[in-house]
């Protein structure tokens, strides 16, 4: 325990300055992979066709070890953030995807030829009605993905990436010195924490942006 | 061309007003569909008119195309060849969503918008159309009162605290919105309780007495058909009509064993339900105003009992029935309490006769919209009106010809 203390005591700017930077690359990440999401599921929408390859890319690519896809992007984009950010992209992209299209399945078509039947173009239909009904299902997919993406974001540090995984690699690699364990407990715990506040923030944007008719 | 789909009911109706004839709102022209992987067309050169203001009904065995026809008119479904006309004009001339705008469309299964209050999902039009707020706040409030649920108790819940009939009205509310002179139903009342969709008939009925909306509606209960609509399309076996034609009409004489077959044995029951009070002709009785003094109520009751009525009517001043008065065995008048009043415009035959059954008396007391006495009917005023219509059913009902 002192020994835990003492590291604190030493470490614990880089602890905060690593949280920092894995929040960062986290909320980057996120934001990037909801446009691309947003994007692909739009041209799922539009094409019905891309619906079905799509789900079952979005479902394998998660098997994906992630270790070895961040093997992949030193070849091709070097060390740092850019290939973190990269990775975490396609691992978050896949939930929120996932989510996206069927949500959007998942509407009764009575809904849907209402919405036309009174006069609503095709977009408007979209926005008005679609995404807003859809939207629960969603936000659970931006909150699953935000928390495979906390995770996976640790071992970014492979590539020399931002975050906490820094502090837990220094520490895996150094199992049997003093300061081993507490550099490893700390990182847990940081992920973690961060894990959770995503996670609540991830409830409280359900709870303001879900429509109570269909809460 | 949006002006002449706008064109509400006041102007239609200073445009009417002459002496010409009714002109059609919707016009089908040879239309019909057939789908690729199908052999047979679903509907087959459809020619069809419907009036400004009436309510037409189209019916027929589930796959006969009826509401194929129907979204065909509002283009939810393209017609495969034939022409459209509403208003005298190409659907195809508007984009489709614009045409939309100005028709109302009621579904089975009201299709309210789950994630929208009552008031959101009444004013999903009007929003579209780009109306004030305060006009569509207003016109909220009005249509809700109008299809009977208070506003300030309904405009903020949320679809799913609604009953199945209470949805439905809604769904009328939404669909009355930006007050369309075209109303399309499709099937909208058989997703409730008989109970309820009896109700929401009547409801209905008298609200398009007040609103002459053109109506086009879609059912498979025949009945309702009957009930509802001013004329009824049957469709028959590979997408012909069978028949076309007023309820009276139909029921009446139907026009071959497949009508007859759709009508089943309960054909006449339904020409009971399909007659108004307003088509038969009533009986008179002898009224006398509140006004008048023990004398002269003594003078009516003895006139009265010369032509062998054991009772008058006494009306108050704008000639509402108020109660009967007989003569009692001391020859004074007695007060008796007039248990019911029949609707001339909205009671058929058919609840004529029930309330007939169960009223002490044997005549019923009818009255018009403003509730000013209008005449008597008994069973045999019902049997004599009945003789033109029943046709060769005449003879069971023991009507004489």
């Amino acid at each position: 325990m002192s020994g835990y203390l003492q590291y604190l005591r030493y470490g614990y700017h880089t602890l905060i300055s690593e949280s920092l930077s894995h929040i960062v690359i986290v909320v980057v990440a996120m934001l990037v992979a909801f446009i691309v999401a947003s994007l692909l599921g739009l041209l799922a929408y539009r094409r019905s066709w891309l619906a079905e390859p799509l789900l079952s890319i979005t479902s394998t690519a998660l098997t994906l070890p992630s270790l070895a896809l961040f093997g992949l992007m030193i070849p091709i984009f070097g060390l740092g953030f850019v290939p973190t950010l990269i990775v975490l992209v396609i691992y978050a992209v896949m939930p929120i995807l996932r989510n996206l299209i069927t949500g959007l399945n998942s509407i009764s078509p009575a809904i849907l030829e209402a919405a036309t039947g009174i006069g609503m173009t095709r977009t408007r239909r979209l926005f008005v009605v679609e995404v807003p009904l859809a939207w629960p299902i969603i936000v659970t997919g931006l909150r699953f993905s935000s928390m495979m993406v906390v995770g996976v974001a640790a071992v970014g540090a492979y590539v020399g990436g931002p975050g906490l995984g820094a502090t837990l690699f220094n520490g895996l690699a150094e199992v049997g010195s003093r300061s081993a364990v507490p550099e490893v407990l700390s990182a847990t715990i940081m992920i973690l924490l961060i894990a959770i506040a995503l996670d609540g923030l991830f409830w409280l944007i359900s709870r303001l942006t879900v429509s109570p008719g269909i809460r | 061309m949006q002006v002449a789909l706008d064109l509400s009911p006041q102007e239609a109706s200073q445009v009417d007003s002459g002496v010409k004839p009714r002109r059609s709102a919707i016009e089908l022209r040879d239309v019909s569909k057939h789908y690729k992987d199908a052999g047979a067309p679903i509907v087959d050169k459809l020619t069809l008119s419907i009036a400004e203001g009436e309510f037409v009904a189209l019916t027929g065995p589930s796959g006969c195309g009826k509401t194929t026809t129907l979204k065909m008119i509002n283009r939810l479904i393209e017609p495969s060849s034939g022409q459209i006309l509403i208003n005298g004009l190409d659907v195809d001339d508007l984009p489709s969503h614009r045409l939309r705008q100005g028709i109302g469309y009621v579904i089975q299964n009201v299709g309210l918008f789950p994630h929208m209050t009552i008031a959101e999902n009444v004013a999903a039009v009007p929003r579209l159309l780009g109306w004030k707020k305060d006009r569509t706040a207003n016109r909220i409030d009005e249509l809700l009162s109008m299809v009977g649920l208070e506003p300030s108790m309904y405009r903020d819940r949320y679809p799913r605290e609604l009953s199945g009939g209470q949805a439905q009205r809604v769904g009328v509310a939404r669909a009355l919105a930006a007050d369309p002179p075209i109303l399309l139903m499709d099937e909208p009342f058989a997703a409730v309780d008989p109970i309820t969709r009896t109700s929401l008939q009547d409801e209905f009925l008298r609200l398009q007495q007040s609103i002459r909306k053109t109506i086009v509606f879609v059912t498979h209960d025949m009945a309702e058909a009957m009930r509802l609509a001013d004329r009824v399309v049957i469709f028959g076996p590979q997408s012909k009509i069978a028949q076309v034609g007023a309820p009276t009409e139909v029921l009446s004489a139907p026009a071959d064993a497949f009508v007859s077959s759709m009508l089943g044995t309960g054909r006449l029951v339904q020409l009971l339900s399909c007659v108004k009070l307003r088509d038969v002709s009533l009986d008179p009785w002898p009224t006398i105003s509140e006004e008048m003094g023990q004398d002269e109520r003594l003078v009516a009751l003895a006139e009265a009992l010369g032509r062998g009525k054991d009772r008058v009517l006494v009306l108050d001043e704008a000639k509402r029935p108020r109660y009967w008065i007989y003569l009692d065995g001391n020859g004074e008048s007695m007060r008796f309490e007039l248990d019911c009043t029949l609707d001339l415009e909205v009671t058929s035959l058919r609840d004529a006769i029930t309330q007939i059954v169960y009223c002490p008396h044997d005549c019923a007391v009818v009255v018009d919209g403003d509730e000013s006495f209008q005449g008597v009917i008994d069973l045999k005023g019902i049997r004599r009106s009945l003789a033109p219509l029943a046709g060769s059913s005449a003879s069971i009902i023991g009507v004489d010809k």
